[in-house]
């Protein structure tokens, strides 16, 4: 089989591979649900009716949700990687996710009305990100090897959630209560009339770096070899940076935080397809991270009746085995 | 074969435990009188000729897990890292002897508070954050902490120094009063003895008078309790003392037929498809339906929350400290509100409607 | 093709002068000097990624640093001393990554792309390697495949650090022949910097030897091997 033609099969099976687990997902869950229920709930809504309810005020949003996350985690990740010359990188084990907490903690703490807000929320958890960025960026120009920068990312992930909790122990029971539960990650608390500004985010961040798929391409050789091909890095630095700050601030703002999803998918991405191209990788990556989320969250909700698992929970049972695995595999 | 021997017999003990009980201190009646424990299960208390005898039993086992002897007349020190001992404490007026609470601003008894502003009384934060030097400095003699099956921190050390250490089981019992019945074995060791009982008993007639104005207007009335953290619903056990409250209220709760006295966990889904004819939600664990809301917005979706969510008075640390000591008054509170038809007047004392 | 005027090159303070040169087209020349002389230094002067500390740099007449850093990989191309390790590059996505500062916004491939990466790879004998990843390639293959790139860059002047350094005598003559061989059916001017005085001679040839005695850089069109050695390693 030609490379060619093994991309187009693989792209082919996920891209029907998505929306055949999206549907599973609507299914999925403790409430049977009808074919009927499904599409009354989406298309003719009758809010009396529990079963409709239930499809297009959770499980709706809560499948949407599971792709966008998986989606944007994804791609910021792979983002990473690129950016950093590192496999190993990724918006969690770097501290992005968690710079964005922090910014959010210091939002609900602080009990201003404009931080509570949902767009306070938003912004608040995309400037943290951001500024996380650019600290690990600055890091990033000083280390040498791949696993030290993980390293720095992780101690600086420790040290925020260190003041994280410093701050929880001078709030008040309820804020206290109200941030705790947004620390332990969820993909419900997403409602119907939110999912427009989400997407809207989302696609903003998704499309732009369909833009800059060109310089990504050249990044995968090294700083020094991308400049050498006409790459202005200092400006395709801060872009990717800015990129990777609204996927993973939209993310963890909704969400909370979502463990190794960002890590660990671009690099089997890799390994599925074999490639460095980066409009192909961009692409896969979406589809399979998308797919990735929605398949933990099946498998949470067969496991309901049993016992309840966080998302942040399986998705690091998944997804730490498999870094342990990559960093196995780089340092033999 | 063996095994299933020896664990027969303690099937037998278990099931019958209070019997047990009376029949095994009869024996020795010469130098003992037991004090009836009516409800509570998981404490029994032994008057003895120099004293008490107070054994802690396992909620888990039923056997005894702890045995302590109390002197009577001493002053003591106490730090209690339990809201409910401190509640029955300051119904005896025995704040004096305490030297600890677990934390200043979760009390809710003023006097406590007054004393506290005075340095007789000192934060000492959870078990698990704990300071050692902290309690010696204290001079206590006594800790009473919630009990979970574990040993208190630095447990050995302190039995050395002197310090009786006692694992408090009152939130596993599973009748209200079962719960207040505690009240008794914090009077034997602050020397009210008399006085707790005499309190255990009228606020069982109370109870009792309360629960039979409930019975005799027993409605269809469905009610769901509990709240979520994170994506779980923690709903009561249908054998917990809150499930017993609500049924003692005249009212039916939503999973009184679960087993159990744990709590249930319930996904959002689950909840709403239950809850459709659901008329009252009580203790939702916040104070305002947006704090509500900023926890799981699809909360909203609940009917029962649209109306009729009561949830603890804002100064939860009322609720905390003195409920248990006062399950009359919490089930009055709970058949005001499930039974607007019977005119109680009075205002609640515990509740009130979340906005 | 290159020429200098008065060039004085160094990092903050002058390290070499350098002979007014002028460099052509078809040629190879051999950039040669002790360790540490200033050979990359020199490099990466010409390169524009260096300022010179006097002097200008003229490619092709005009001024090295006036030209746009977007327009500059278009007239010349560097291989570098070691070959980036990458996971799933495939030998043709990665010389196709030297046709990037021709290509539009989204670095889309053309036809012409294609062939003429298949070009690069027939002119030096490698289409063996095509489809195999970069990191499975053995250091001659990757020497060449990385002399493919910038011959895919389709720029007048070529400069290489140091291309024969990790390699074996027989992967040496045919990178050097390999080198030869496109300046002249290419036209390309080629600098490279190397230590291998033996190989250099071999080929014809000509030579910019750094002296680190007198600090100067100087251009000989022939001289023999003990007179290479007596200038660069004295």
């Amino acid at each position: 089989m030609t490379i060619a033609k093994k991309h187009s099969v693989l792209s082919i099976l996920l891209i029907l591979g998505l929306p055949l687990f999206a549907v599973i997902h609507l299914f999925a869950g403790q409430i049977d649900v009808s074919f009927n229920d499904v599409i009354n709930g989406l298309f003719n809504y009758n809010e009396n009716i529990v079963n409709q309810l239930i499809i297009r005020e959770i499980r709706f949003p809560r499948m949407l949700i599971a792709i966008i996350a998986g989606a944007s985690l994804s791609v910021a990740g792979l983002l990473m990687q690129t950016l950093f010359n590192n496999p190993l990188a990724g918006p969690y084990v770097l501290g992005i996710n968690s710079g964005s907490s922090l910014f959010v903690a210091l939002s609900i703490m602080t009990g201003i009305p404009f931080f509570t807000s949902e767009l306070g929320l938003i912004s608040n958890a995309l400037i943290g990100a951001f500024i996380f960025g650019l600290i690990i960026l600055f890091f990033s120009r000083m280390v040498k090897t791949q696993v030290s920068l993980l390293l720095v990312g992780l101690m600086l992930g420790s040290f925020i959630s260190a003041f994280v909790s410093l701050l929880q122990s001078v709030s008040n029971a309820q804020e206290l209560k109200i941030f705790t539960l947004w620390a332990l990650g969820s993909l419900q608390k997403v409602s119907f009339e939110q999912l427009p500004i989400i997407i809207a985010v989302a696609l903003i961040g998704i499309l732009s770096v369909f833009l800059i798929v060109k310089p990504l391409n050249i990044l995968v050789l090294g700083e020094t070899e991308a400049k050498l091909l006409g790459v202005n890095i200092r400006k395709t630095r801060l872009i990717i940076i800015a990129i990777t700050a609204i996927l993973t601030g939209l993310v963890t703002a909704f969400c909370g935080p979502i463990a190794f999803v960002g890590l660990a998918v671009p690099n089997l991405v890799r390994i599925l397809f074999k490639t460095q191209n980066h409009s192909l990788l961009v692409f896969a990556s979406l589809l399979f991270g998308g797919m990735f989320i929605l398949i933990c969250d099946i498998i949470i909700q067969f496991l309901e009746p049993y016992f309840m698992l966080p998302i942040n929970v399986l998705t690091s049972m998944i997804g730490a085995p498999l870094v342990i695995f990559f960093i196995l595999k780089r340092l033999k | 074969m063996i095994k299933l021997l020896i664990f027969i017999p303690i099937l037998l003990l278990f099931s019958c435990q209070r019997e047990q009980n009376d029949s095994c201190c009869k024996s020795d009646v010469n130098e003992t009188i037991t004090l009836n424990t009516n409800y509570a299960s998981n404490f029994d208390l032994i008057k003895t000729n120099v004293g008490y005898k107070l054994n802690i039993l396992s909620p888990e086992t039923g056997d005894v897990e702890k045995t302590i002897s109390i002197s009577p007349s001493a002053e003591h020190k106490i730090i209690s890292l339990t809201s409910t001992l401190n509640g029955m404490i300051s119904i005896l007026n025995e704040q004096h002897q305490l030297v600890g609470v677990s934390n200043i601003d979760y009390i809710y008894d003023t006097l406590i508070k007054n004393i506290y502003v005075k340095n007789e009384i000192a934060s000492f934060g959870d078990e698990t954050s704990i300071s050692l030097e902290k309690i010696i400095n204290s001079k206590a003699d006594i800790i009473f902490y919630s009990g979970f099956g574990e040993k208190f921190p630095h447990q050995e050390k302190l039995e050395k120094l002197g310090i009786t250490i006692i694992p408090i089981y009152d939130w596993r019992e599973n009748h209200p009063l079962g719960k207040a019945e505690w009240i008794k074995l914090v009077g034997a060791i602050t020397g009210k003895e008399k006085e707790a009982v005499d309190y255990f008993d009228k606020i069982t007639l109370e109870y009792e008078a309360f629960s039979e104005i409930a019975e005799n207007n027993r409605s269809e009335t469905i009610v769901l309790a509990g709240s979520m953290i994170g994506d779980i619903w923690y709903a009561p056990g249908g054998e917990s003392y809150f499930a017993q409250l609500i049924n003692d209220a005249g009212v039916n709760y939503q999973y009184k037929d679960t087993k159990g006295t744990a709590s249930l966990q319930l996904s959002i889904e689950q909840i709403l498809k239950d809850n459709e004819h659901t008329s009252f939600w009580i203790n939702p664990g916040l104070s305002s339906k947006e704090k509500i809301l900023a926890i799981n917005p699809k909360i909203k979706f609940l009917d029962a929350f649209k109306e009729n969510t009561y949830c603890y008075s804002s100064q939860q640390s009322k609720f905390w400290e003195q409920s248990a000591a006062m399950p009359h008054l919490l089930l009055k509170d709970l058949i005001h509100i499930f039974h607007p038809e019977i005119n109680l007047e009075e205002e609640l004392y515990f509740y009130r409607k979340v906005n | 093709m290159i020429r200098t005027e008065n060039l004085e090159i160094g990092y903050s303070s002058s390290l070499l002068k350098v002979e007014n040169l002028a460099l052509n087209a078809e040629k190879v020349y051999f950039l040669i000097g002790r360790n540490g002389a200033g050979k990359s230094t020199f490099l990466k002067t010409i390169l524009g990624q260096l300022k010179s500390i006097s002097g200008k740099v003229f490619l092709k007449e005009q001024n090295i640093e006036s030209i746009d850093i977007v327009e500059l990989p278009k007239k010349i191309s560097f291989v570098t001393a070691h070959f980036p390790s990458v996971d799933f590059l495939r030998v043709e996505e990665f010389i196709a990554l030297g046709r990037s500062p021709h290509s539009n916004y989204f670095g889309k491939q053309t036809q012409r792309d294609l062939e003429l990466i298949d070009d690069c790879l027939s002119i030096l004998n490698i289409e063996n390697l095509k489809g195999r990843f970069t990191s499975e390639l053995s250091d001659g293959e990757k020497q060449l495949v990385a002399i493919a790139k910038s011959l895919a860059q389709e720029t007048d002047v070529i400069l290489l650090d140091e291309p024969t350094a990790f390699l074996d005598y027989a992967n040496k003559k045919i990178v050097l022949n390999s080198l030869s061989k496109v300046s002249k059916e290419l036209g390309k001017c080629i600098i490279l910097s190397n230590h291998d005085i033996d190989l250099c001679v071999e080929h014809n040839g000509e030579y910019l030897i750094v002296d680190s005695i007198e600090k100067t850089i100087t251009h000989h069109s022939t001289l023999n091997k003990e007179r290479i050695l007596e200038i660069a390693f004295r």
